[in-house]
């Protein structure tokens, strides 16, 4: 018998069209139910007793981060292969952690991050610091230029300027989305820092 | 370091529309019912979105899925060992009546380890290396399954189906 048979025989049974909507649904009801139930469960007291002392320990919590200009929000999260085996890391939901401001000016478009909290890991280990995933789209939101290739600056008191070569763009306002950061430092790989940041700006020549 | 990064909003349709078909596909020859099939396809995609793990590569998070699919219907299995039932759906509420029925009959009637290796090899098409990885057997072993599986297909459908 030809295994090629065995193969057009099972290539032919597809996942039908109704089972396929019914498990995402069911997938998304359940999600949202364990969401649902984690914030019920961190939203109930156990004991009223409890309540004097968990608003004294936020109360002090409150006056020890007073004057920080910036909250972290950021997580580290491992990168894994199909068995398990962690394989490396990345640093996550750091919108917050990082500014951004981009200005256009001939060709190229220098993109300033200013890094929140410098003197804290990740921050205070990178030399340099650089985008590495970002898009440029305009007025109408049509994707101009996309890049995926990490480009690096020297990072100096928390702030890097990342100069970026516009290529193909006419003059116009224009948004610039960034996704990726990536910082490094020597002999080290470079972290990947994931967030959303965008900013505006407008090339008035080439 | 590459990572897939697969947006929040991707989400259970995305996953379903990427892999559905061939995790249903080897959850079926694994269990040869659809239902089952459908429950072990349900609870991997859970698992994936419940855990939203990072891999290097797609082959990786295809393999991942493949494993935790693996290990659900095993799972099924040992249910449906300890808790005998009568099943209502045979396995032609899958083959959807095609002429390849026969073929498709003669591989469910074969144990279990011959139809998994099977299934990733001749129609997944991973090498015999990866199929190891993924069923935690060492290659030869894996050689072994198919050789004797290839035999064993053969002689139920000579038998059963010629």
């Amino acid at each position: 018998m030809d295994m090629i048979n065995l193969k057009n025989a099972l290539e032919k049974i597809e996942m039908p069209q109704a089972m396929q909507e019914r498990i995402v649904r069911n997938c998304n009801e359940q999600l949202h139910n364990r969401e649902e139930h984690t914030m019920k469960k961190s939203n109930t007291y156990r004991s009223q007793k409890w309540i004097p002392a968990a608003f004294s320990l936020s109360l002090f919590l409150m006056l020890s981060i007073v004057g920080t200009a910036a909250v972290r929000t950021g997580f580290f999260k491992n990168i894994t292969r199909w068995d398990g085996a962690v394989t490396g890391s990345v640093y996550e939901q750091a919108s917050e952690e990082i500014e951004v401001t981009a200005f256009a000016d001939g060709g190229t478009l220098t993109v300033s991050a200013t890094l929140l909290l410098p003197g804290e890991p990740p921050y205070c280990f990178f030399e340099t610091f650089g985008v590495q995933s970002f898009q440029i789209t305009d007025g109408d939101g049509k994707v101009v230029m996309e890049q995926k290739d990490p480009v690096f600056s020297r990072l100096e008191d928390g702030k890097a300027s990342i100069q970026i070569p516009l290529e193909g763009i006419k003059p116009g306002d224009y948004r610039l989305l960034i996704r990726q950061f990536a910082g490094s430092a020597k002999a080290d790989q470079p972290l990947t820092i994931n967030g959303i940041w965008e900013c505006n700006f407008t090339l008035s020549r080439l | 370091m590459k990572q897939i990064i697969r947006a929040p909003s991707d989400g259970a349709e995305a996953l379903v529309a990427a892999y559905g078909s061939l995790l249903f596909r080897l959850c079926c020859v694994m269990l040869g019912n659809q239902a089952d099939a459908e429950d072990a396809v349900q609870e991997t995609m859970l698992q994936y979105l419940k855990k939203h793990p990072s891999f290097e590569s797609p082959g990786h998070e295809k393999a991942w899925l493949i494993t935790v699919a693996k290990n659900e219907c095993r799972d099924i299995l040992r249910f449906r060992q300890r808790h005998r039932q009568v099943s209502l759906e045979d396995w032609e509420g899958v083959s959807y009546d095609t002429p390849d029925k026969g073929i498709l009959e003669a591989l469910m009637s074969l144990p279990e380890q011959y139809r998994l290796v099977l299934v990733l090899y001749y129609v997944e098409e991973y090498p015999v290396k990866e199929i190891a990885q993924i069923i935690r057997r060492t290659p030869s072993a894996v050689k072994m399954r198919l050789q004797k599986g290839r035999r064993l297909l053969e002689e139920i459908y000579r038998k059963e189906y010629l």
